[in-house]
């Protein structure tokens, strides 16, 4: 879902990022010169003319990975050294931000959105799959309960505009990793093996399978059919999320990125069922 | 019958309920194919004179099925589809069922994804649709005609 959004993002806020390169290289050039804003760290392989020194996250991440230490991005050297190169300061009394991901100066300015973190590092956990929705919840809320704009209505423009601005960077990084769907397509992002719109689904047996299982649906002519499927493809769902987890604790990212694709395709049924679900209990 | 009415709607083969990336705003040709799809159901695939093309797209979760029924001069005479995806998706494989009938199998095999693209308006960001639907028919005839050698190996 976020792939969509970032596309967009690329023509309108002229973000670099990195799913979009198609597009992106078509407005390189005219992004370049009206902006000259360097590329996000995130890109592996963002064409961007801006973009003095490739970043390659891949390099960095996985030992993050499998030491399994709690380790953020912030805490990698390379990254440190990218984010010490652009060095934030404190819009309103000049100090410099040392932490990666600063959202209030010491003076007590609420800051302006860091463009160089990730979705893990706003939430302040490790760059891992296994996250937990009560974990993220909490910390959403916490943070919520500093930065949404409701706390600056009598804040001065600026830092209404800033609040707003952390306050969605928050939604953005807690919508994305509370679903072990878009973490898991977000993590394989990072690490710079994401799904990509030309990658090919090349399991024939797979695609009947979903065929089948989309034309069971559509064939279902009671709610109890359909519940029957939601149950079944519940459970599947929830076995492949095991999967996925065991691939991305074991570094084995290509089978993450198979089964993040297979997931994708019985969260796609899921949502279907739910929307039916919906229909029938909005008519009752 | 509320959830006769409710399956109705989803019963129609295609409809992508999620608001993702299909949300965006539609050419008037992808709405006309999106709510009338031409071609919609299946075939035979032991039919001897039929080729099923079966496609997916990882990145959307689409499945994409395109079947051809081809007469004994080598004509297309019939088209069936069955998407489940997006709209971008159904239309383009709608759209391809309709270019194919009445087509030979060197001139259906001719029709590129920019035809589509260009005939469907889609936006960049939708490109893949219109590829998809491209790799549908060529898997179609690829099908057919492996399925013509070996019935030709058989009677010789």
């Amino acid at each position: 879902m976020y792939r969509s959004v970032y596309a967009v993002q690329c023509i309108t806020a002229n973000a670099c990022y990195r799913r979009c390169n198609k597009v992106y290289r078509l407005a390189a050039a005219q992004l370049h010169d009206l902006h000259a804003r360097p590329c996000h760290p995130m890109h592996s392989r963002c064409m961007c003319p801006a973009q003095s020194v490739r970043i390659e996250p891949a390099l960095a991440l996985p030992s993050a990975l499998s030491n399994r230490k709690v380790h953020t991005l912030a805490e990698d050297t390379h990254t440190r050294r990218y984010a010490t190169a652009h060095k934030l300061q404190c819009w309103k009394c000049g100090r410099d931000l040392e932490e990666f991901v600063e959202r209030f100066c010491s003076c007590g300015m609420v800051q302006s959105v860091n463009e160089y973190v990730n979705y893990f590092d706003v939430m302040g956990v490790p760059v891992t799959f296994d996250l937990d929705r009560a974990t993220l919840h909490g910390i959403f809320r916490n943070l919520q309960k500093d930065l949404h704009p409701d706390k600056f209505s009598k804040r001065s423009e600026l830092e209404r505009e800033y609040s707003e601005q952390q306050s969605s960077l928050i939604n953005k990084a807690y919508t994305t990793l509370v679903k072990p769907l878009s973490r898991g397509q977000y993590l394989l992002e990072i690490l710079g093996h994401p799904v990509e719109e030309i990658d090919k689904a090349d399991d024939p047996a797979f695609l009947v399978e979903m065929m089948e299982l989309n034309e069971e649906l559509e064939e279902a002519h009671s709610l109890e059919e359909v519940h029957k499927i939601k149950e079944k493809n519940g459970q599947t769902i929830s076995d492949i999320t095991a999967e996925i987890a065991k691939a991305f604790q074991n570094d084995t990212i290509q089978d993450a990125k198979a089964l993040l694709i297979k997931l994708n395709y019985y969260s796609n049924v899921d949502e279907k069922i739910k929307a039916i679900q919906q229909m029938y209990t909005g008519e009752m | 019958m509320a959830l006769f009415r409710a399956l109705k709607q989803v019963a129609r083969p295609v409809a992508e309920l999620r608001p993702t990336v299909c949300a965006a705003e539609y050419h008037k040709n992808v709405i006309d194919h999106y709510e009338n799809p031409r071609n919609v159901g299946s075939m035979d695939k032991a039919d001897t004179t039929v080729g099923t093309g079966l496609v997916g797209a990882p990145a959307c979760g689409d499945v994409m099925k395109l079947q051809i029924r081809v007469d004994e001069n080598g004509k297309i005479i019939d088209a069936k589809f069955k998407t489940f995806g997006c709209g971008s998706a159904i239309a383009s494989s709608s759209l391809v069922t309709e270019w194919v009938k009445g087509k030979t199998l060197d001139e259906a095999s001719a029709i590129k994804n920019t035809d589509i693209a260009g005939e469907l308006s889609l936006p960049p960001v939708k490109l893949h649709c219109s590829m998809l639907a491209e790799d549908a028919i060529k898997a179609a005839l690829q099908d057919y005609k492996v399925k013509r050698e070996k019935a030709a190996a058989m009677s010789g």
